[in-house]
């Protein structure tokens, strides 16, 4: 093999007290696509940190070239030939995209310094023509989906001097089609001889594409070896050091009789004529891609964007939910997409996060109890097996799969009959996803009914006892007996069916 | 599953050809109403005599309210400006008096260094300390003015002490434009050129806009913060001068409060306090229909008791109103 474009040898990092990365060694070489699997907390981000110039190794070498360097700043490492996409989008959401694309790099200047607006433009519509998205380009970026500021941060790391593309978890918020899109750059990258890093711990992804694979674990790179040397379950065993299960085996629940019905539901923009029935015990899965309409029905079931036509209907009777209140008086409970924003307060502890949604049929005489509220905490620390310090720990301290787990049973404490999942598993690491899983597994087991949205078609397959699928807001064909057969199930969430016979 | 498909589906939203307005378009509006407004309330409104009164008395808050414009800019606040207008109104004028001959070039420029080294003091303590930037700048407040109490004690200096040249700085008229409007408009002019035209500028809006992801992408912004108060500062600098030209008056009280009139005009110009939104235009209208509801509503004869209510209430009305138009506009697929 030829000289490695970047080499990491030994480099460590910590802050504080904590060791984030402990010893690394790493070469990337021209032309391969290297994959980095983790868990979270394995110090893949604080890697790529160091690679992206926002932190500095405290021992070790960045090797470029056979040289070593110090990249002191972002602009250093772009101007390596470095571009990193990061796992969060690092975009200015009052700006337009233009603007976005001009910031990452040499902004483009007349003669007089002043900024050269044509050429910034044409910079802009290249990047994205580069990636074959199609965006406006004087928008300002937070009026683009969650999907396409992930597009546009790709499309912003290439440009035509890189020669190392770091991808972290660059996949997390893209639907198939734009995963697809993503690989073909990468093959077409990889074949103008530029090393790709690809980060992540989505395992199909990376077997499909990646030439060798490390695997990190407690700060340190515990393997490294040619793709076809590892299987997925290896892979999984070097990251978790031990050998788990990747989706947990669902258990066989007798189903109760019907508990919510939706008849002809419809929503302007989002979704059209939607019925189906959820039984008691049953785990409903519903399959789309991005945009497809399932997370604005689960916020039409939780009054958040009420239906504006058909019948929502609970143990046989018609209900109208208009609001988040109603749906919890009618036993309706939705934990949402994005457990940041919608979810739960990172600053504070779980003592106080648990109880948010039982505010309103809780006080008694108008007044909260400390108490009351920690031992609720501690309850389901011990009955989710939060892995926590204890019910005073801030939530911003945990793990992303432990955050999930508080979110879900803030919602489990209302005590709910119908509980709505929208993606729960986003973000989270292999072996705590496994443990979401035979959670919701074990409140069908209770009696739930349960309605799950995934964007990981392999996790609604696998946890799901029935499965509706969605295209552009209309309702696709449903499969009811597992094993699901997965081919035929994208075939119909992208629409490529309109009819299938199961 | 066959790719052909795939792409030629066509990709959900493609809003190329969306309508644009400017955002400043709705204060245009407003300002235009409230002209309309008072000139049919009041006679004496519609002449040249008053809109160049009003010409004028915009001028110098708009000069300070570029400089905390760009302090908005990047999510912070510099509440010490008036302060800062009364400390350099003090010196340049005791200056002018003390050393009669002075060039007046000079004495502006004296005043603008002042300025911008005491607005170096807010920037460095904000960009190093990591103390909140309304924190740090309510104590310089309170510092800056305490230093001008000490200085002045209960003096004052009137037009008596300073040449007649003073005044005219601020007395002249080009065209019968005042000077003193000519002296904003090319300050914010310039402003202008650097938000909209200049990578600095634009970088100043994104540090606002998201400071996380400022440091990720490399924007050096602790010394766009520094440069945006030292610039913030040297502008109150030259308000100083010009309070001093105009109002003939100057003791240790000059410009207290003013920092609230300052932040009524950037706000009404739709600058976002928080940071990463907001444009010099918008600024130069915020200020300039702030003056034309004051000037307006003291035409109108309004009782001098109610004056202050009044205007408050026509300012909440002015706001509610440009934003009521952009969220419509904004339903109806027009962006801003």
């Amino acid at each position: 093999m030829s000289t490695p474009v970047i080499e990491l040898s030994g480099v460590a990092k910590r802050f504080g007290g904590v060791v984030a990365v402990r010893h690394v060694d790493l070469a990337l070489f021209p032309g391969e696509v290297h994959a980095l699997l983790g868990e979270n907390g394995a110090g893949k981000s604080t890697l790529v940190n160091m690679l992206a110039g926002i932190h500095r190794p405290d021992a070790g070498a960045i090797i470029v070239d056979g040289a070593e360097v110090t990249i002191p700043n972002p602009r250093t490492s772009r101007a390596l030939g470095i571009s990193v996409v990061h796992q969060h989008p690092v975009t200015f959401p009052d700006l337009t995209v233009t603007e976005n694309i001009m910031l990452a790099g040499p902004a483009p200047r007349r003669r007089t310094r002043l900024l050269d607006w044509g050429t910034a433009r044409r910079h802009a519509r290249e990047a994205l023509a580069r990636l074959d998205v199609h965006l406006d380009i004087s928008a300002e970026v937070k009026h683009l989906s969650a999907a396409d500021q992930q597009l546009l941060e790709i499309a912003k790391a290439l440009d035509t001097g890189t020669r190392l593309l770091v991808l972290d978890e660059p996949t997390a918020a893209l639907s198939t089609r734009e995963v697809d899109r993503l690989m073909e750059i990468i093959a077409r990258l990889k074949a103008d001889g530029v090393s790709i890093l690809f980060v992540g711990h989505r395992l199909n992804e990376v077997f499909a594409l990646a030439d060798r694979v490390s695997v990190s674990r407690d700060g340190a790179t515990v393997v490294t070896g040619p793709a076809h040397e590892f299987t997925p379950e290896s892979a999984v065993g070097h990251m978790v050091g031990r050998s788990v299960e990747t989706a947990f085996p669902k258990a066989e629940v007798e189903l109760g009789p019907a508990r919510l019905e939706v008849r002809g539901l419809s929503r302007r923009g989002a979704y059209t004529d939607v019925s189906f029935t959820v039984r008691r015990g049953e785990i409903l899965g519903l399959a789309g891609l991005v945009g497809a309409g399932r997370t604005e029905i689960a916020r039409g079931l939780f009054g958040l964007e009420p239906a504006d036509s058909g019948e929502i209907v609970l143990d046989g009777a018609a209900v109208s939910i208009g609001s988040p209140q109603q749906a919890m008086r009618h036993g309706v409970a939705y934990v949402p997409e994005d457990r940041h924003s919608e979810g739960v307060v990172l600053e504070h502890s779980i003592g106080f996060n648990l109880p948010l949604a039982l505010l309103e049929r809780r006080p008694r005489l108008g007044l909260l109890s400390p108490q009351a509220d920690r031992a609720l905490a501690g309850d389901y620390i011990d009955r989710l097996r939060i892995r926590t310090s204890g019910p005073d720990q801030l939530l911003g301290a945990l793990s992303g799969g432990n955050q999930q787990k508080v979110v879900i049973a803030k919602w489990l404490a209302t005590d709910p009959s119908v509980l709505i999942l929208d993606d729960p598993t986003k973000g989270i690491d292999v072996g705590a996803k496994a443990e979401v899983h035979q959670l919701i597994s074990g409140m069908a087991e209770r009696g739930l009914t349960i309605i799950l949205i995934s964007n990981e078609l392999e996790e609604l397959l696998a946890v799901s006892d029935r499965v509706i699928t969605f295209y552009r807001g209309a309702q696709g064909p449903e499969f009811d007996r597992r094993p699901f057969d997965a081919e035929q199930v994208l075939a119909a969430m992208t629409g490529q069916v309109s009819d299938v016979h199961v | 599953m066959s790719t052909s498909d795939t792409r030629t589906a066509p990709a959900p939203a493609l809003p190329e050809s969306r309508r644009r307005i400017h955002r400043e378009a709705g204060l245009g509006v407003v300002l235009v109403v409230l002209v309309a407004l008072f000139a049919t309330l009041t006679p004496r409104f519609a002449t040249g005599d008053t809109f160049a009164q009003i010409g004028t008395d915009l001028s110098i808050v708009l000069i300070v309210a570029v400089g905390q414009a760009l302090v908005l800019f990047t999510r912070n606040i510099d509440v010490s400006v008036g302060s800062t207008v009364g400390l350099t109104a003090y010196l340049a004028a005791s200056l002018t008096a003390a050393v009669p001959g002075l060039p007046l070039v000079l004495t502006v420029l004296v005043a603008c260094l002042l300025g911008a080294a005491l607005g170096a003091v807010n920037g460095a303590l904000v960009a190093t300390l990591k103390v909140p930037s309304i924190m740090v700048t309510l104590g310089t407040l309170y510092i800056f003015r305490g230093i001008n109490s000490a200085l002045a004690g209960s003096s004052q200096i009137t037009a008596q002490n300073l040449p007649d040249s003073y005044s005219a700085i601020a007395t002249g008229t080009v065209l019968g434009i005042p000077l003193m409007f000519l002296y904003a408009l090319a300050v914010a002019g310039l402003a202008h050129l650097v938000i909209r035209h200049t990578f600095t500028g634009r970088a100043m809006l994104a540090v606002g806009s998201d400071p996380a992801s400022a440091e990720r992408t490399g924007i050096a912004s602790k010394r766009l913060v520094f440069g945006a108060y030292t610039v913030t500062g040297l502008l109150c600098g030259l308000a100083g001068v010009l309070w001093g030209a105009r109002y003939g008056t100057v003791d240790s009280s000059v410009a207290t409060g003013f920092e609230l009139v300052v932040l009524a005009a950037v706000v009404v110009g739709g600058v976002r306090i928080t940071g990463g939104v907001g444009t010099v235009g918008g600024v130069v209208l915020g200020a300039a229909i702030l003056s034309v509801i004051s000037t307006g509503l003291a035409l109108a004869d309004v009782s001098p008791f109610w004056l202050q209510a009044i205007q408050g209430l026509v300012i909440i009305l002015a706001i509610t109103f440009d934003l009521v138009l952009r969220r419509r506009l904004e339903s109806r697929g027009v962006s801003t």
